[in-house]
């Protein structure tokens, strides 16, 4: 946004803050990495007023810029990540499924023709036998795992709402197993395609452990994919805002407000969990308030 | 209890820093001693909490002194309240991070 015409010192520190910059969301690169080339030209500078050596000079201002690093961190941690995934045009219930169906669809046609090309080198009834052997493994291994790596709980709604009800339960179970059994059908036809060698070039103890883990982390972000959407439409949530200050945590909420781009409602997501505010909370909006989504 | 923010020690230099007159993060840094990893992103989270604000130097100001424009940060009120409250918990900042003639604004 600022001037571009600032020459550093050293094409090394710029190289630096380019570097660290890359760790910056994107909406805010332009300002950090401003700022930064600002505050470099003004430290190269005085470097050189003081008489520094070269060497002491340069590990001075290189100190200087490699502290870029921690603020560019301070930024990734700080900037709310819903508005990334939304790039991925999955907000709609409709768009999610037909994506993981496409997922499923394209592992298909890949298993089909390697079937194609090697049906007579491989018997079809054993191979899948034996992939639905291994299949009972991969969709076993998550279950110990995915407490570790997310949070299995899908949030508070309030009582009034209709959400406790066992419609409102079942409507986010059906779309939340959807999702599953779709990531399991591709992780079964990805078995499939281990079966026929896969990826020539890359062991086939490797193939299996990367699809092990993508299975596990593709159930992770269907849990997470759920707990970020309304309950109601199953729109993915938008706008977030933070609430509250950070040196006030005791007294007042911190977390992040999201919401439902239907005006359903808002959702809560505490910052840390706590004893009073451990887990996502939603809250209704009734009509009058559509106007404002 | 509005204004009566808890600071650190660290946070607390930083921002008598720029409430003395050190007003952007170069500056703060050499009159702290602190490192820049230290002192910009406490700056990002003292500005997050609304204890300061940042603004942009006019393009013409810097263009005319052939320098490039700096972010110059200065104290809300309630950051300047919150100094405030600092001082009296930690008796000896003021002499930490001693006023300075501003230069620009």
């Amino acid at each position: 946004m600022r001037s571009a015409e600032i020459v550093p010192s050293n094409t090394v520190h710029l190289a630096i803050l380019w570097a660290a910059a890359l760790l910056v969301p994107s909406e805010r690169r332009t300002e950090w990495l401003a700022e930064w080339r600002s505050e470099l030209w003004y430290a190269s500078k005085k470097c050189s007023h003081e008489h520094v050596t070269l060497a002491g000079g340069r590990w001075h201002v290189t100190a200087f810029c490699l502290g870029s690093f921690k603020d560019a961190l301070w930024f990734r941690r700080n900037t709310p990540r819903w508005k990334e995934r939304a790039t991925l045009h999955l907000e709609s219930p409709r768009q999610c499924i037909a994506f993981l169906a496409a997922l499923v669809a394209s592992s298909m046609v890949i298993a089909f023709f390697l079937w194609l090309g090697n049906r007579e080198s491989v018997s079809s009834a054993d191979l899948f036998y034996q992939s639905l052997i291994a299949s009972l493994f991969v969709f076993i291994f998550p279950f110990p795992v995915l407490p570790a790596i997310t949070s299995l709980s899908l949030g508070e709604f309030p009582a009034r709402s209709g959400l406790r009800t066992w419609k409102g339960w079942l409507r986010r179970w059906t779309f939340l197993s959807g999702k599953v059994v779709l990531i399991m059908l591709t992780a079964f036809c990805g078995l499939l395609i281990l079966g026929y060698n896969g990826v020539p070039f890359i062991p086939a103890v490797l193939q299996f452990e990367g699809l092990l883990w993508g299975y596990t982390f593709a159930l992770r972000w269907a849990l997470n994919d759920q707990r970020r959407r309304c309950p109601v439409c199953f729109r993915l949530l938008t706008h977030p805002i933070w609430v509250g200050e950070r040196s006030r945590y005791f007294l007042e909420l911190n977390c992040t407000g999201l919401m439902c781009p239907n005006g359903h409602g808002f959702l809560y997501v505490p910052e840390s969990r706590t004893s009073w505010f451990s887990t996502q909370r939603w809250l209704c909006l009734d009509s009058s308030c559509r106007a404002l989504s | 209890m509005a204004g009566e923010v808890k600071l650190s020690h660290t946070a607390a230099m930083i921002l008598q820093a720029i409430s003395a007159g050190h007003i952007y993060g170069f500056s703060v840094m050499e009159v702290t001693g602190l490192p820049s990893g230290t002192v910009y992103p406490a700056m990002r989270r003292l500005e997050r909490d609304r204890l300061i604000l940042s603004q942009w130097e006019k393009q013409s100001i810097a263009d005319a002194e052939g320098r490039p424009p700096r972010k110059y940060y200065k104290l809300t009120g309630v950051g300047r309240n919150t100094i405030e409250a600092s001082r009296r918990r930690y008796p000896l900042l003021t002499k930490l991070a001693p006023a300075k003639e501003v230069e620009t604004a």
